[in-house]
């Protein structure tokens, strides 16, 4: 075992488990569940990673494939139940976090995922096209209505 | 909220999650994985080749190689070949622990 893997898994960890938390809704338990996977998977394939895009990258785009995994078997029983906690630490969240992090649990996968990946993790379209593994013309509109929908919802409220 | 609000709130950073063992766990269930597959690597070839040994005519590959050794060994196309694959290997080896 390289001490480089262990390494990397402490630097990345925060990120990726907070990208899961966000998908899964503030599914604290299960993102790390998937966490947990996506590491072990990039250790399996760390060969093939060929420095395209950055490492931080590369593990999303794990992290998704498995989010996706097993929202496909949880299909009987979706991932779609919406915890009025969702996604945030009450101890340590603002209440403007915690009104996006409710109104976040109400759009679709892509679209948590597009915006959280554009905006909270500061990637281009085209990156997040990449990790999502979807057109750029959809990611984009991922983005668009996902936001739109935010912005309706926190006014709203 | 203004459009500029809800870009400053979606472009805050994600909460930072503490690691409370995560990493160590990950590193643990790695070694495990990795231990299982160096032996499964080892010895299922090994498995393989004692499973179909007995099938195999032994005496007349054995003969096709006396046979075919001393062309292989004067060849320098083949010494070319064996040569180029090293170096691929090597090279591509040093891209992987570089790409890291």
């Amino acid at each position: 075992m390289s001490a480089e893997f262990a390494r990397l898994v402490r630097e990345h960890q925060s990120q990726v488990r907070a990208f899961l938390r966000r998908l899964t809704r503030g599914d604290a338990a299960l993102a790390d569940d998937l966490a947990q996977e996506t590491f072990l998977e990039a250790h399996r394939k760390l060969a093939q990673y060929r420095g395209e895009g950055s490492f931080a990258s590369w593990l999303c785009g794990i992290a998704w494939s498995r989010f996706l995994m097993e929202r496909r078997k949880r299909k009987e029983e979706p991932l779609a139940e919406i915890d009025e906690r969702a996604g945030a630490d009450p101890r340590d969240a603002s209440d403007a976090r915690l009104d996006l992090e409710r109104a976040m649990a109400r759009l679709s996968a892509e679209e948590r995922a597009a915006l959280t990946l554009c905006y909270a993790l500061g990637h281009s379209h085209g990156e997040a096209a990449a990790i999502l593994s979807l057109p750029l013309g959809t990611v984009k509109s991922h983005v668009l209505r996902g936001r739109e929908k935010l912005k309706a919802m926190l006014e709203h409220d | 909220m203004t459009d500029d609000d809800l870009d400053r709130l979606l472009s805050a950073p994600l909460d930072t999650v503490a690691d409370n063992g995560f990493s160590s766990q990950v590193v643990a269930r790695a070694e495990k994985g990795e231990w299982w597959r160096e032996r499964i690597a080892l010895f299922a070839p090994v498995a393989a080749a004692a499973a179909i040994a007995p099938f195999l005519p032994l005496r007349e590959l054995t003969e096709a190689a006396l046979r075919i050794s001393p062309l292989l060994a004067n060849s320098s196309a083949i010494a070319a070949a064996a040569a180029a694959l090293a170096l691929t290997l090597t090279l591509e080896r040093r891209f992987n622990e570089s790409a890291l």
